[in-house]
C-alpha cells in the first residue's frame, strides 16, 4: 500500500466543500464544556450519604474533619496535632457516646467558637456565594469561549483532512515538531 | 573609620539600585531611538546590577559565617550553636534574606537572558531590560530603604536568636530557595512578554527566546511545591501533605497557571492563536509570584508560614497595582497587533485540548484564589469570618482536577487541526483499553468509590497515553534506522526534547494523582491513649507502648516514645515518635513523626502528648502510596529538565517530502544526519 501524497496545496480544492459541511465550532465546544461540568459534577453528589450505623471512631473523626482546630493556621481537630484538638475530639466521643447526633454536637461547637469553628463555608446565606462563584466562572468562561469561536466566521484556506489526507498532515506534523524542536534550541 | 559587612552590603545595594535605574532609562531610551550605545549601556548595567547585588548576598552570607552579630538580621535568624548548613539556610529564613535571594535570582536570569538574545531579539531587547531593570528597581528600593537586611544592633550581643524549630528540617534546606527561584524566574518570561509588547513585536519570537526560562521557573516552582508538600508531610505531623493553607495557596497558583503557560504557548507557535490568552497568562503568572513572595514572607494572611511579620504590605500592593495596570494598558494598547493569524477548525483537536486545559487550569487558580480571600470578603461584607478549609477545596477543585487528569490522557492523542474518526480510533485503542483493564482490576480489588475509581483510571489512562506516544516514537524509528530498543529511545529523546520532557513530566504527575487519591480516599487513622505496655492495632500494623525517654542535647530536648512495631504477628522492630523543645522556642514544639514505609504505604505516627500517670496520646495514620507522590515528583523534574536540556542534537536531514518512503512516517529520523541545522522556511 501506499498512501497518496498530495502537495498542500491541490488539497484545498476539496475545501470549499468541507467548509460548507462544517458545524460552527462554537456551539460545539460549549457543549463539550458543559457536558464536561456535568460528569465532572458527580463525584460531589454523593459525599452526603454516610453516617448512620458507623463505629463512633469513624463518625467522631467525620466530625472532627468538619471542625477547624481555634488555635492552629487551618488544621481540622482531626489532624491537628495540639492539646486542644486532642480535648475537642474527646468531648466529641463522649457526645455521640451520650446519644448526641452529628447536627448537635456541630451546632454545640459553632455556638461556642463561632461559624468560622466550620473547615467549610455553609451552603446556605451569603456563604453559598463561596461554593457557585468557581462553577459560575467556569460556565461563564466556557461560554464567552463558544460565543467567541462561533461568531468568526471560518475562512476557507486549510483544509479539513480527509482520510486519505490525514497520514500526509501526520507526516507534516511530526516535522514541524522536529523543526521546532531545533529551532528553539 | 573602619569598613563593616555592612557598610559594604548597603554600598553594594545601592550601586545596584543606581545601575538599575540608569538601566530603565537606557533601555527605553535606546528602544525608542534604536541608539546602539544606548542598548549596549542598559545590558551592561543589568549585569552591574547582578553583579551587586551578588557581592550585597556575599556579604550577608559571610556576615552569617562568620556571626557577625552587628547585624540585627544575623542575630534573629542564626546562633553559634547551629550547624553551618543551616546557618546558610539562615539568609532566607527571613524577610529580608529572601527579598534580597529573589533580587539576586532575577537580576542573574535576567543577565544570562539579555546577553543570550541581545542580538536575536534587538528590537525589543530594549524594553525588556527596562522592564526587567524596573522589577529590580522596586526590589532593591524595599531592600535599601525599607526592610534591609544590614540594618545593626545598637549593642551587639554575645549570642543570636537562632532559626526557628519548624526550619529546623533537611526540607526546609531547598524547600523556601528552590520556591523562591521559582517566583523570581517568572520576571523574565514577564519582562520579555512586556518588552515585545510595547515594540510592537507581538510574533512568537519573545516565546521562544524564553521558552526555557518559561520552564525552569515551572520546574522550580513545581518543586518548591512538591518539597514543601514533603516537609509538611515530615515535619508538621497531622498525616497530610497539602492543607490548601493560605501560603500554600499561593505558591500552587502561580505554577498553576504557568502551567497554562506553558501549554497554550504551543498553540500561539504552532497555530498563531491565542496570541492576547497568552500575554495575560504571563502577566497573571507574575503578580501571582509577586503575591506569592509577599504572602509568604510578610504575614498578611495567617498560616503556618507566617514566620515573619513586617510593614512592606503597602509597598507591594503599590507595585502589584502599578504591574497590573501597567501590563493591561501595554496590552490594550497593542490589541490591533494581537489578533490571531488562525482559526479553530475542529472540536476535537489538539488545539481545543490545550484550550479546555487552560481553562480547567485557570479555573482551578480561580477557585484557590477565591477560597483564599473568601475569609476577608466575608468579613467585609457581614462582619463574620468564614474559614474555607480542605473540604471546601477538595469539593469544588477536586472535579476540575479529575478533568484536568482525564484531558491529560486525551490531549496528546488528538491530531493539531481536526482530528479524523480513523485517527482517533488508532490512537486511543490502546490507552482506552489499558484504562478499561485497570478499572475492572481495581472493581475486583473492591473499590467501590466512584470517584477515586474514576480518579485512578484517569491517571492509568494518561500514563498508558504517555507510554504509547514512546513506543509509537520508538516503533518508527526502530524502523526507519534499523536501531535497537535503547538507542531508539535514546535519539528519539535527544530529538525531541520539548515534547518527551513533556511526557515525562506527565508521567509524574499520573503518579502522583495515584498517590494524592489513594491517600485521600483511603487514609486510616486511629487516635488512642496507651499506657505502658498497651497496644494498638490499624490495618496489618500492631504497636505496643514500651515507654518515654526524655533527652537534652545542646539546646534541643527531646521527648520520644519507644514502641514496637509488629507486623501481622511478625518480628517486632522499634519505632519513635517524639516532639522536640528548643531552647528560646519552648513553647512551639516541633514534631518528629515517626514514618515507616511499606509496599507503598506509610504508617505514620504522632505522638501528641504525655501524662503524668505514664500514659500517650498517639496518633496513627495508614497513608497509602504517599511514597508514590515524592516518586512522581522526581519523574516530573527529570522529564521538567529533560525538556529544558539545552543539547544540541544531530540536525534534521532536508529530505524532499516526495522522495520519502511511506507515509505517515515521521521525517527527521534518518540515521546518517547531516551538517549542523539549517535554518527551516
Amino acid at each position: 500500500m501506499s498512501a497518496t501524497i498530495m502537495p498542500r496545496a491541490s488539497a484545498s480544492v476539496a475545501g470549499s466543500r468541507a467548509t460548507q459541511r462544517r458545524r460552527p465550532a462554537g456551539n460545539a465546544l460549549l457543549g463539550l464544556g458543559l457536558a464536561a461540568i456535568a460528569l465532572l459534577m458527580i463525584p460531589s453528589i454523593g459525599r452526603a450519604a454516610s453516617g448512620g450505623d458507623m463505629p463512633v471512631d469513624e463518625r467522631a473523626r467525620q466530625i472532627a474533619q468538619e471542625l477547624r482546630c481555634p488555635i492552629c493556621e487551618g488544621l481540622s481537630v482531626a489532624d491537628s496535632p495540639s492539646q486542644l484538638a486532642v480535648q475537642m475530639r474527646g468531648v466529641i466521643r463522649e457526645k455521640l457516646e451520650s446519644g448526641e447526633s452529628r447536627d448537635e454536637i456541630v451546632r454545640y461547637f459553632v455556638q461556642r467558637y463561632g461559624e468560622s469553628i466550620l473547615m467549610e463555608p455553609p451552603r446556605r446565606g451569603f456563604t453559598t456565594v463561596a461554593w457557585v462563584a468557581p462553577y459560575l466562572a467556569l460556565l461563564a468562561t466556557l461560554a464567552f469561549l463558544g460565543w467567541k469561536l462561533r461568531r468568526k466566521p471560518t475562512p476557507a484556506s486549510p483544509p479539513v483532512p480527509d482520510d486519505d489526507l490525514a497520514p500526509y498532515l501526520e507526516t507534516v506534523d511530526e516535522t514541524y515538531e522536529l523543526i521546532h524542536d531545533e529551532a528553539i534550541r | 573609620m573602619e569598613l563593616t559587612a555592612a557598610d559594604l552590603g548597603v554600598a553594594a545595594l545601592i550601586a545596584a539600585l543606581v545601575a538599575a535605574g540608569c538601566s530603565v532609562l537606557a533601555g527605553a531610551l535606546g528602544a525608542r531611538s534604536g541608539d546602539e550605545l544606548l542598548l549596549r549601556a542598559a545590558r551592561n548595567g543589568a549585569f552591574v546590577v547582578a553583579g551587586m547585588i551578588a557581592l550585597a548576598a556575599g556579604t550577608l552570607v559571610a556576615a552569617f559565617l562568620t556571626h557577625d552579630f552587628s547585624l540585627a538580621y544575623v542575630v534573629e535568624h542564626s546562633s553559634r550553636s547551629m550547624p553551618v548548613q543551616y546557618i546558610i539556610a539562615s539568609f532566607y529564613s527571613g524577610q529580608q534574606g529572601s527579598l534580597l535571594y529573589w533580587a539576586l535570582a532575577l537580576s542573574v536570569f535576567s543577565a544570562i537572558a539579555i546577553r543570550a538574545t541581545f542580538d536575536r531579539l534587538r528590537q525589543m531587547i530594549g524594553y525588556v531590560i527596562a522592564v526587567a531593570m524596573a522589577i529590580e528597581v522596586f526590589f532593591l528600593y524595599i531592600l535599601t530603604f525599607v526592610s534591609s537586611p544590614f540594618d545593626r544592633m545598637l549593642a551587639i550581643p554575645a549570642d543570636g536568636r537562632g532559626l526557628n524549630p519548624l526550619l529546623y528540617d533537611q526540607g526546609m534546606l531547598i524547600h523556601p530557595p528552590m520556591l523562591l527561584l521559582g517566583y523570581a524566574s517568572v520576571g523574565v518570561p514577564y519582562a520579555f512578554a512586556m518588552g515585545a509588547l510595547l515594540a510592537g513585536r507581538t510574533d512568537a519570537d519573545w516565546m521562544r527566546a524564553t521558552r526555557r526560562f518559561a520552564l525552569f521557573a515551572w520546574a522550580f516552582l513545581g518543586a518548591g511545591n512538591l518539597l514543601g508538600a514533603w516537609w509538611a508531610y515530615h515535619v508538621l505531623g497531622w498525616g497530610g501533605y497539602w492543607g490548601w493553607d493560605p501560603v500554600e495557596n499561593s505558591a500552587i497558583m502561580p505554577w498553576l497557571a504557568l502551567t497554562a503557560y506553558v501549554h497554550s504557548v504551543m498553540v500561539q507557535q504552532r497555530r498563531g492563536m491565542l496570541k492576547v490568552w497568552n500575554m495575560a497568562l504571563i502577566v497573571a503568572t507574575f503578580c501571582l509570584a509577586v503575591q506569592g513572595t509577599f504572602i509568604v514572607r510578610s504575614g498578611v494572611i495567617s498560616s503556618v508560614h507566617s514566620f515573619a511579620q513586617s510593614t512592606i504590605g503597602p509597598y507591594f500592593f503599590a507595585f502589584l497595582a502599578t504591574v497590573v495596570i501597567g501590563s493591561v494598558a501595554a496590552l490594550l494598547a497593542r490589541l490591533p497587533s494581537l489578533r490571531d493569524s488562525e482559526q479553530f477548525e475542529g472540536i476535537v483537536s489538539r488545539e481545543s485540548g490545550f484550550l479546555l486545559n487552560n481553562v480547567l487550569l485557570v479555573g482551578i487558580a480561580f477557585a484557590t484564589y477565591w477560597g483564599t480571600i473568601f475569609p476577608v470578603l466575608s468579613e467585609a461584607v457581614r462582619g463574620t469570618k468564614a474559614t474555607v478549609g480542605p473540604p471546601f477545596y477538595r469539593q469544588v477543585n477536586g472535579p476540575l482536577l479529575l478533568g484536568l487528569l482525564l484531558l491529560m490522557g486525551i490531549g496528546p492523542l488528538l491530531p493539531w487541526r481536526k482530528a479524523t474518526a480513523t485517527q482517533l480510533r488508532r490512537t486511543f485503542v490502546v490507552p482506552l483499553a489499558v484504562a478499561g483493564v485497570a478499572t475492572t482490576v481495581m472493581a475486583v480489588l473492591g473499590l467501590r468509590e466512584v470517584a477515586a475509581i474514576l480518579a485512578l483510571a484517569a491517571a492509568v489512562f494518561a500514563a498508558a497515553t504517555v507510554a504509547s506516544e514512546y513506543w509509537r516514537g520508538i516503533r518508527a524509528r526502530m524502523r526507519s534506522t534499523g536501531e535497537w530498543f535503547l538507542p531508539a529511545v535514546r535519539h528519539l529523546i535527544a530529538r525531541a526534547r520539548p515534547r518527551y520532557g513533556g511526557y515525562l513530566v506527565h508521567l509524574g504527575i499520573a503518579f502522583i494523582a495515584v498517590g494524592v487519591v489513594s491517600s485521600s480516599f483511603y487514609q486510616q487513622s486511629r487516635d488512642v491513649t496507651l499506657p505502658v505496655g498497651g497496644s494498638l492495632t490499624i490495618g496489618r500494623y500492631t504497636l505496643t507502648y514500651q515507654g518515654l525517654t526524655d533527652r537534652t542535647v545542646g539546646d534541643a530536648r527531646s521527648v520520644t516514645a519507644q514502641l514496637a512495631l509488629s507486623e501481622d504477628g511478625g518480628p517486632s522492630r522499634t519505632v519513635s515518635p517524639g516532639r522536640v523543645f528548643f531552647q528560646n522556642f519552648n513553647d512551639q514544639p516541633a514534631t518528629r513523626v515517626a514514618i515507616e514505609t511499606e509496599r507503598l504505604e506509610d504508617l505514620y505516627l504522632v505522638l501528641t502528648g504525655w501524662g503524668d500517670d505514664g500514659t500517650i496520646s498517639l496518633v496513627a495514620i495508614i497513608n497509602p502510596m504517599v511514597p508514590l507522590i515524592w516518586f512522581g515528583g522526581v519523574i516530573l523534574l527529570v522529564g521538567a529538565f529533560v525538556s529544558l536540556w539545552p543539547e544540541r542534537a544531530p540536525a534534521i536531514q532536508r529530505v524532499p517530502i516526495a522522495s520519502r518512503g511511506r507515509a505517515g512516517q515521521p521525517l527527521g529520523v534518518s540515521p546518517a544526519p547531516s551538517a549542523p541545522s539549517q535554518p527551516f522556511g
